[in-house]
């Protein structure tokens, strides 16, 4: 039987899927859940005027109560870009978690969905840093020219430079597993 | 293939050596450590940067969130730099532990219980440095003035990024959970063998 990655698709030992069954369905759906409420967030927060002047205005420190309904779209669809990257970071948890429940544990396949999972995230990351100055500037596009009220906020916090870190890791184990898994195969193979 | 790649990888020693030798693993593993090292030493010059200009910091909180510098003691504001200081010790705790994981790669054991037990180790300490640094923030702004407290919003003492490394921690947790059930599983299947 193959997978939609034209894997062979192992039976699983089923004392090994009776032990890890919980936490693979546990985090499968811990990553659906986040995926949909990261979106719900999103459209909630850039549809209320109120809130974005409360948040992002007090942030930049403008008033932006006058902020236009084709601001909030095209703020929502920078924003909406990046939760899809999450998103398929979120797919790629679904997917490797899937993976251990079949039983595929220390295998390049499962090693080769937790790197993609980790390159969505940084991927996410990094583009949610590049786009806060598009998000400024967006946001305050409504304000006239030459009045120094349009801005260009370029920001990044020691949180991003620890997050990054936090998903690099992810990524060099990613590496480690897959390294090990082909060396393993490689070994078992000849001998 | 059998039934899992762990099950079937010939002899545990001798794969555990040829992965020892893998120079892509090794460079992978020293990676993550020095990474590891340079981050919490550039976390601790931070701390030391931020702490060591009081007029600016006191400065920069009286424009956020109208602190009255004057209210800040010198004891008070001491202390909060030493509670910085403990919550830097608990990320310092966390390298340690991912240069011990690190270690156990290098020896070639990726896919030994101990590997998964100091994966684990990881997952603890960083769940234990989050939960710290998130426990200091309101105690080191009462230290320096209990007016902070309820001038601070919500997310400055509970912010997205803190949810986002208890996810990652959680998601670590349960990898290394997984990877010790299977190894375990491996050990006895080797054992029976």
């Amino acid at each position: 039987m193959l997978d939609a990655d034209g894997f062979a698709a192992p039976a699983a030992p089923l004392a090994l899927r009776g032990k890890i069954a919980w936490i693979c369905q546990g985090v499968r759906f811990a990553a659906l859940g986040y995926a949909v409420w990261t979106l719900y967030i999103n459209v909630a927060y850039w549809s209320d005027a109120t809130r974005i002047n409360d948040g992002y205005g007090r942030f930049l420190h403008r008033d932006l109560s006058g902020v236009q309904p084709w601001q909030q779209a095209a703020a929502f669809g920078v924003n909406f870009v990046n939760w899809l990257l999450a998103a398929l970071a979120c797919y790629g948890a679904w997917r490797l978690f899937s993976a251990y429940l079949q039983g595929d544990v220390f295998s390049p396949r499962s090693a080769m969905w937790l790197r993609r999972l980790a390159l969505f995230g940084i991927a996410a990351q990094l583009l949610g840093i590049a786009a806060r100055p598009l998000l400024s500037l967006i946001l305050t596009m409504h304000f006239p020219a030459g009045q120094e009220l349009r801005i260009v906020n370029i920001a990044a916090s020691p949180e991003d430079l620890s997050t990054l870190l936090l998903l690099f890791g992810l990524l060099a184990l990613a590496h480690i597993q897959k390294t090990a898994a082909e060396i393993a195969d490689d070994h078992a193979r000849i001998v | 293939m059998t039934d899992d790649a762990s099950f079937d990888s010939g002899d545990p020693a001798q794969t555990a050596q040829l992965i020892a030798l893998n120079n892509k693993l090794r460079w992978a593993c020293h990676s993550i450590r020095a990474v590891a090292l340079v981050w919490i030493v550039w976390v601790l010059g931070l701390i030391l940067w931020i702490w060591g200009d009081r007029a600016g910091l006191l400065g920069r909180l009286t424009k956020l969130y109208g602190l009255d510098p004057s209210s800040v003691t010198d004891v008070g504001y001491w202390s909060a730099f030493a509670l910085a200081l403990a919550s830097w010790l608990a990320s310092a705790v966390l390298v340690v532990s991912i240069w011990r994981l690190a270690r156990v790669y290098l020896d070639g054991r990726v896919f030994a219980v101990d590997a998964a037990a100091r994966l684990r180790a990881v997952a603890l300490a960083g769940f234990a440095a989050t939960a710290v640094d998130i426990v200091v923030r309101p105690m080191g702004a009462v230290m320096l003035s209990p007016e902070l407290l309820s001038k601070v919003p919500l997310y400055g003492w509970f912010n997205p990024p803190d949810l986002l490394y208890l996810l990652i921690c959680g998601f670590i947790l349960a990898l290394s959970v997984i990877f010790m059930t299977a190894a375990e599983i491996a050990d006895d299947h080797a054992r029976i063998v």
